[in-house]
């Protein structure tokens, strides 16, 4: 008798719940360039909350051929992807965006955390699907 | 750690993907194992095992590399 399949209760989230994560992010970016070009609003931080929560949504879903090997090769590619964000932003925040310490809000400059989050997802996005293609 | 999952399944005339199937698992699972890139869990060993009937320490063992 085959053995049903045995995803892993660590991806609560339903394999469908990757097209909610691709609508928000195309809503996001949609809305993006729609206030770029009706109002000159470059709201980048604006748009990486919803690209963020689609990221996860992408990223935590249940594969269709989840098992024990996805949920190693996620963790793996989690542990590639967020220290690669992490040198990525020190570099975009010393040269684009360095002003030092900031008095006023006790706090040194940086990029928003949900810019952070949205590229350490989409590096480990890719880190996933190249350690399966890969291994 | 090695194993003789390959050989198993010859002996069974059984596909990666008929193991798989049998274990619940994708096929590139299956294939991972074989090649020693991905070590099983305990579940997973004693289902392999259980397909090809014999104890897991059949089908799997220890390298002296493993004690490094």
């Amino acid at each position: 008798m085959p053995a049903k399949n045995s995803p892993s209760p660590i991806f609560v989230y339903p394999n469908w719940m990757k097209i909610v994560g691709v609508a928000m992010i195309l809503g996001a970016i949609l809305i993006f360039i729609y206030r770029i070009t009706s109002f000159k609003i470059f709201d980048l931080a604006g748009a990486s909350f919803p690209i963020a929560f689609g990221l996860i949504l992408i990223f935590f879903s249940r594969e269709k051929d989840s098992d024990e090997r996805t949920v190693y090769l996620k963790f793996k590619a989690l542990a590639l992807g967020v220290p690669m964000a992490a040198v990525i932003v020190m570099i975009i925040n010393y040269y684009y965006n360095f002003e030092g310490y900031s008095i006023e809000t006790d706090s040194w400059y940086s990029i928003s955390a949900f810019e952070y989050l949205s590229l350490a997802l989409v590096l480990s996005l890719a880190s996933f699907h190249y350690l399966k293609y890969k291994e | 750690m090695q194993n003789t999952i390959k050989v198993e399944r010859a002996k069974k005339d059984l596909t990666q993907a008929d193991l798989a199937e049998k274990v619940g698992v994708s096929r590139q699972t299956i294939n991972s194992i074989e090649k020693g890139r991905f070590i099983p869990s305990t579940l997973l060993s004693l289902k392999i095992a259980h397909v090809f009937e014999v104890n897991v320490d059949h089908i799997f063992s220890l390298e002296a590399s493993d004690w490094e």
